[in-house]
Order: C-alpha cells, then structure tokens, then sequence
C-alpha cells in the first residue's frame, strides 16, 4: 500500500462516527493511565492496575448476569472498593502488596468466567464476550455516545485533580510518612488515588482489554523513566507517550485491521525499545 | 483494623450491594423512548433500549459484555418499513431504487472494522434509514421447525471471529428458485438502509435488488 494509499484509507476510516470516538476515548484514557502510572511504578505497586481489571471483569461478569443496562453502575464501585481495600490498607493488613493483589485477581477472573458459563448471556455469545472483555478487541470501536461523554466527563476529571493535586501526589509517592508527620492526610489521598485508579482502569476496559490494561499504566512511566530523572520530567513524558502510543496503536490497527488493545501495547513496546536506546545512548554521554 | 474502619467497609460494601438491586423488574410495563435518547429515570429501573443484531442466533455476539435484547421489552410503534411509511407489510413495499453513491461500504473496510460500522449502524438505525449500504458478509438463514426460510441474514465478523453481528436483509419482487446460495457462502449486496416494525418487534433491514454470491460453501441440504 502506498502513502498515498494510506492516507486515503485513514481519511476513509476517519469519516466514521465510530473512529472519531475511539480516538476521543483512546487518547482521554491513555493519558489518565499514564499520569497515574507514574504514581503506580514509584511506589511499586505496577501490577495493581492488572489485578484491578481482573477484578472489573469479575465485577462485568456479575452485572451481566444481573441484567443491567450500565454495566458501570457495577463495575466501578466494585473496583473502587477493592482499589481502596488494596492501596488504603497499609501496613497493618496481614496479607501484603503482591499476594493481595495476585489473590484478588485469579480470583475474580475465575469467579467471573464461571458466572459467565453458569449464566450465558441469552442470545449472546460467551467466547466473543469474554475475548472481547479481556483483549478488548472491538469494544473501543462499539461505544455509544453516552460511553464517550462519560469517558470524556471521567478523563477531565482524572486529569484536573492531578494538575490541582500534583504536590500532594509528589509527597505522597515518594515518602508518605514524611507526608504524614507534615500534617497532609495522607489516608484521605491514598483512598482518592484508589478511587481514580479504579475509575481509570474501568474506563481503560473498553480500550485495551483486562488483560493488557497494565501496559497503559507501566511502559509510559518507564519509558520516560529510562530518559529523565525528575518527577516533573517523567509525568510529562510518561503522558505524551502514553497519548502518542494510542494514537499510533489505533490508527495502525484500523488500517491493518488487527485487535485495538493489543495494537497499542505493541506501539507501547516499541516506544519502551526506543526510549530505552535514546536514554543508554544519553547515559554514554 | 480499627473498628470504625471495619464499620466503614462493611457500610461500603452495603452500598455496592444495594446497586444488585438495580436490575430489570420482570412485570415492568415497558417505557416508550425516543429513538437514540437517553433512558429516562424512575423509581423503578427499567432496562434500556440497546439495539442488538437483527436476529439473535447463537453464533451472533455483541461487543464487550453482553447486554439485554431490548425488542423484547419494548414495543415498537413505527411504520412496517421507515423508508415506505405507508407500505402494509415490511417485507413487500414495492419496487425500490438504490443510486450509485454507496453511503456505507463496508466491503471496503476491514474485518473488524466493518463490524464496527455496522454494530453502530444496528445501535442507532434511525439515522441510517434510506442510505446505501454495501455490505460482505456470511449468507445465513433463519428456518422454521418444517425447515422452510423465514429470514434471509448476512453475517459480519471482526478479524478473529470472536464477534460477530448479523443483519437482515430482503431481495425485491419474488425471487426465482435458487437464488440463494447454501447457508455460510460469502455473499455481497448493495441495498438501501431500512427500519422495519413486525407486531411490535423492531428490527433492521437492507433492502436488495441482487444478491451477489461471491464463494459457494457447500450445501447442507437446508432451503
């Protein structure tokens, strides 16, 4: 296919409603979860956002047998408070960090697959339901026009409170006991982290998938990682990255008509590769 | 753990339970809605209109987690065919003039993408009505118990076949014998974008002047 080709057939794509709202979603989530992923990854708790989508489709597999009309009414405070459970319990819990989170998540994706055996959507197709929910295939190019304003509305947000909150975050990730003698309340911060976090990766579902929700969240903070050394920097980085890998993903995998999640993990590994040159050919400097 | 921690979550998890509550009352009387509104709120939640496939098969799937076939709760007052308002019968409405211009070709497209495009065209069909369409896809059809046709469909699936979507379709005049191909055969049609009432039941159909048939699958012996 030549470029002018190309070209053609995305300005073809492009006349789409469906597009326009895949790029709208795609681009407002990308950059949430890579604002927040730079948050994740200091504080090593990378592989929350995995165990929070399991615990979504866990949750989607429970609305869905419930017969509701927004499966989010569901999902999102399930998630939410499984993400408080996980990142508010501190110290004092007897089951730490990974093992919560490992525990959690098998245990929810299982749950979720046997609810959705036991009680097969009438008319419906388990298979395709359960591959799209968990590689997100065709789900960001399915959305209804209420899905994108909330998507939109749930974005905005996302990114405000960060902007407004950046100090805050700032003394949070790096040393919240710290944060905690200087009189922040830091409970109240780490249980509205949870609760974006939660909102992101339900939003993030309709992108990529449960599955590969946790490149969204990862390769953007480290990439950046592997170029710059400040906090300032890496959140700046990480959410150009992050919008430029979707934006790169969608487009590719509309014109080569692959799988939309795993489309954009690819450009995610592709960008890490890269930023990982740049930042070995930086070091030799 | 605190007490008043423990209190908190317990409250917490209260209220997330309190939402399964929120689910389709079986004796409901269905809510008449405009097309492509917003569902409106009452006291007693209701499931909202989520156009589907136009025939519900088990080889049909819908995308991301599946929601309610809403036909069956709503009751369709519109004319047997949004493009012949004044026809009696959805399935007879005359002859039909398709033009050149192809609004909507989703032979064009890929897979996946042709899916897509006609999943949003079976969601909010209002807006589609009258436009050509050209469409590639699977021949399928729907038999009665005496194994005689009664819906004509072409089946569209994403790239891996994971979902699928499937639309009706209807060839003008009465159609000699052996028109159509064995169940499966790949097919391609040009027709005009039609929304259709039958007793109540709204569904989508894609009006033809010809079928073409593309790849011949091999007979199973179904009419």
């Amino acid at each position: 296919m030549n470029t002018g080709g190309i070209w053609e057939t995305l300005g073809f794509y492009l006349s789409y409603p469906f597009v326009q709202y895949a790029l709208i979603v795609g681009v407002l989530v990308a950059l949430s979860a890579s604002l927040l992923g730079v948050v994740l990854v200091l504080r090593r708790l990378s592989y929350i956002g995995d165990g929070l989508a399991h615990v979504a489709f866990g949750a989607m597999a429970i609305a869905t047998v419930l017969n509701f009309s927004n499966n989010m009414l569901l999902v999102l405070p399930i998630t939410i408070l499984f993400s408080i459970l996980l990142l508010h319990g501190g110290r004092r819990v007897k089951i730490q960090g990974d093992a919560a989170i490992a525990m959690m998540s098998v245990g929810a994706l299982a749950i979720g697959y046997i609810l959705f055996n036991l009680f097969p959507p009438k008319g419906g197709n388990v298979s395709g339901d359960v591959c799209t929910t968990l590689f997100g295939s065709t789900s960001i190019l399915t959305l209804s026009q209420e899905e994108v304003w909330l998507s939109i509305g749930l974005g905005f947000v996302v990114v405000v409170l960060f902007v407004l909150f950046y100090n805050r975050v700032f003394a949070l990730t790096f040393d919240g006991e710290f944060a905690a003698a200087t009189g922040m309340r830091t409970g109240l911060y780490n249980a509205a982290v949870a609760v974006v976090i939660a909102t992101v990766i339900s939003l993030a579902m309709n992108l990529v998938g449960s599955l590969l929700i946790s490149a969204l969240l990862v390769f953007p903070a480290l990439s950046a990682m592997r170029v710059y050394k400040s906090f300032r920097s890496v959140v700046i980085c990480a959410a150009v990255f992050g919008v430029t890998a979707a934006l790169v993903g969608i487009v590719a995998s509309i014109l080569a008509g692959t799988p939309v999640g795993a489309t954009i993990v690819a450009a995610d590994i592709a960008g890490f590769l890269l930023f990982s040159l740049l930042g070995a050919l930086k070091g030799k400097k | 753990m605190s007490m008043k921690r423990k209190i908190a979550l317990i409250l917490l998890l209260a209220t997330a339970l309190t939402l399964t509550a929120c689910g389709p009352q079986k004796d409901a009387a269905p809510v008449a809605q405009e097309p492509g509104s917003l569902p409106t709120q009452s006291a007693e939640p209701e499931i909202t209109p989520f156009p589907q496939a136009t025939f519900a098969d088990q080889n049909t799937g819908s995308a991301g987690a599946a929601t309610p076939d809403p036909f069956e709760q709503l009751r369709y007052d519109g004319p047997p065919s949004a493009l012949r308002p004044e026809a009696r019968d959805y399935q007879d409405i005359g002859p039909i003039e398709i033009g050149e211009f192809i609004h909507w070709d989703l032979s064009r497209m890929s897979a996946t993408m042709a899916y897509a495009q006609l999943y949003a065209m079976l969601m909010q069909p209002e807006g589609y009505v009258g436009q050509t369409v050209k469409v590639q896809g699977e021949y399928y059809p729907l038999t009665d118990d005496e194994g005689i046709t009664r819906v004509h469909g072409v089946i569209v699936s994403d790239m891996a076949a994971c979902c699928q979507v499937g639309l009706e379709f209807l060839l003008t005049g009465n159609p000699p014998p052996g028109t159509y191909p064995p169940p499966m055969s790949t097919v391609e049609m040009t027709g005009l974008f039609d929304l259709c009432n039958d007793g109540g039941e709204k569904f989508c159909v894609l009006r033809i002047n010809e079928l073409k048939v593309l790849e011949k699958a091999s007979p199973s012996g179904i009419n």
